[in-house]
């Protein structure tokens, strides 16, 4: 479908051949170069600052030795991942609202002026991170949680009789035994690096801060549902599956090399 | 210098204790914070002073967003999609996966690559687009659950579920005289319960919180599924059906509590199961991983 040029009436086969022209016309625009930077800063970002947070807070949930409050502490901070997108949304929208939110409230009480996060260009990448950490760092901590209770627990008697603090005791224990986990998660979201959460963006985005926000498939969209171009918004689908699959085999390769481990 | 070490173990210990705290507070305070807003009267959220403790408790927006024609018939529609997406799902996917757990299925190999490639290549947005609107199935039911109602995660924890019972149940089966239907229908079906009920809620948490479906397949608004209602009202900002039933503006609540309120009546049923089905989620997240 991407080679032609679509008529809903006359199916692909009957629709001209044009070659590569979505593609030509896809890299030479201005938005491609938008579209890619928005995509690849967005995963960047969560790799480095939403990646570590689940560890940290799974190391942080297996030092509390109290029983209930640590069972309190899971059930609370995976509650937001049951949240469908569209309440995160929403709620972000009432929250951070300018003239009514509790986040501006606060911020006027610090003395600050009100900050319009929703709609201003700076604040659109950082408001999208911070939602996501919120979102699914209790969730994911499961995953590494479970790694760490896997661990033989005489190799932490071993040290405490050793005289290893407590902090020693996570660095060099619990963490090179869960490095393995922390990698393949790693790996996994390499391989899905041109995913990021379009349902999300879709939501979050406006006229004002579609510069930064707007992404592949969010374009995609756009394109084909709103506009209707079949044919050109395909071709911009195709060529980001196409890195990604690039990318997923890759990181299942590197992934095998490293760790022993593949997806399939 | 033991003295010493005590101490630096309390302080890691009240760091600690003091930081997951903060996670927790993090996590509840939006909740708290909508909540509040949701029972406060307009006065005192005009003057914006709701935390996390509502102000002049009044049930006034709720009263509003209870008597909305439309969020009844969109939560109506949702629970129809959540139950018919739960049981195609289960079904489809049982279907797919018992073949695809026996070594004895000519072609397993080929018809195992075909099912996982889907997850690393596939057409996208537009194509799925187009094929369900040649099937004539835009604005149907069809189109919510039909193209979302195989994933090929959920078959291979139901694949790798059934390939873990022994196939010794299956021969003893055949030799009393049970067809392959039969054998899977009454043996290795209900051997799995626990996977079901995982899968189960899995499904019925993704059905009731998705809004894609509807945003691409339908544009019937008669036909929205609660998701979409609470997009148009909060991010759309569209008051439109609650000015309607207002007989003069001044009696309307502050717009952040009609929109919170209306948060909370759609976040309602899964907050309300969430505490006693946990578990259960936390076991379908660990046993996908365990195949990773």
């Amino acid at each position: 479908m991407s080679f032609v040029n679509y008529n809903f009436s006359k199916g692909i086969f009957g629709s001209d051949f044009v070659g590569l022209k979505w593609f030509n016309q896809l890299f030479a625009s201005r938005n491609f170069i938008k579209l890619l930077r928005n995509n690849l800063l967005l995963s960047l970002y969560s790799v480095l600052f939403f990646f570590p947070m689940p560890i940290l807070l799974a190391l942080g949930l297996n030092e509390i030795k109290c029983k209930p409050f640590m069972r309190a502490a899971q059930t609370i901070t995976y509650m937001p991942y049951f949240v469908s997108t569209v309440v995160v949304v929403s709620m972000l929208t009432l929250l951070l609202s300018p003239s009514s939110g509790i986040v501006n409230m606060i911020l006027n009480a610090l003395g600050i002026k009100s900050i319009y996060f929703m709609g201003d260009q700076r604040w659109f990448r950082t408001v999208y991170i911070i939602s996501e950490i919120w979102q699914n760092s209790g969730w994911t901590a499961i995953i590494y949680l479970s790694a760490i209770v896997g661990i033989e627990m005489e190799l932490y008697e071993a040290a405490q009789i050793d005289g290893a603090s407590r902090l020693q005791r996570i660095w060099h224990i619990t963490i090179p035994c869960i490095l393995p986990t922390i990698l393949i998660m790693l790996l996994l979201k390499i391989g899905q690096f041109m995913e990021v959460g379009y349902e999300k963006v879709l939501l979050m985005y406006n006229p004002q801060t579609m510069e930064v926000a707007d992404i592949f498939d969010t374009y995609v969209y756009r394109q084909g549902i709103v506009n209707m171009n079949y044919s050109s918004s395909t071709a911009v689908g195709l060529f980001k599956a196409l890195i990604s699959f690039v990318l997923v085999v890759s990181a299942n390769t590197l992934s095998k090399k490293v760790a022993q481990v593949s997806l399939w | 210098m033991k003295l010493r070490l005590i101490n630096g173990d309390l302080l890691f210990t009240f760091v600690v204790y003091f930081l997951i705290t903060m996670a927790m507070i993090i996590c509840v305070f939006p909740f708290l914070n909508i909540i509040a807003v949701s029972f406060s009267g307009t006065a005192a959220v005009s003057r914006n002073a709701v935390t996390i403790f509502p102000v002049d408790v009044t049930l006034n927006s709720y009263q509003f967003v209870l008597k909305n024609k439309n969020i009844w018939r969109s939560y109506g529609n949702s629970i129809m999609y959540t139950s018919l997406h739960v049981a195609a799902s289960l079904l489809v996917t049982s279907l797919a996966a018992y073949p695809l757990s026996k070594k004895r299925l000519v072609g397993r190999k080929g018809l195992l690559f075909y099912v996982t490639f889907t997850t690393i290549f596939h057409g996208g947005m537009i194509p799925t687009y187009m094929v369900v609107r040649s099937m004539g199935l835009l604005n149907t039911t069809g189109a919510i659950i039909i193209p979302y109602c195989f994933t090929v995660y959920n078959c291979m924890l139901l694949r790798n579920a059934f390939e873990g019972l022994p196939s010794e149940l299956e021969e003893s089966a055949k030799i009393d005289g049970l067809s392959d239907f039969g054998i899977m229908y009454r043996i290795y079906v209900p051997l799995s319960k626990p996977i079901y009920a995982t899968l189960t809620l899995m499904l019925a948490i993704t059905a009731w919180n998705s809004y894609m479906p509807a945003l691409l397949y339908l544009n019937d608004t008669a036909r929205y599924p609660l998701q979409m209602i609470l997009r148009d009202i909060v991010i759309n900002d569209v008051l439109a059906s609650y000015r309607e039933m207002a007989q003069d503006v001044a009696a309307l609540p502050a717009a952040q509590s009609l929109k919170s309120a209306t948060i909370v009546v759609v976040m309602l049923p899964i907050m309300a199961v969430y505490p006693f089905l946990q578990r259960f989620f936390v076991k379908g997240l660990l046993v996908g991983s365990v195949k990773g």
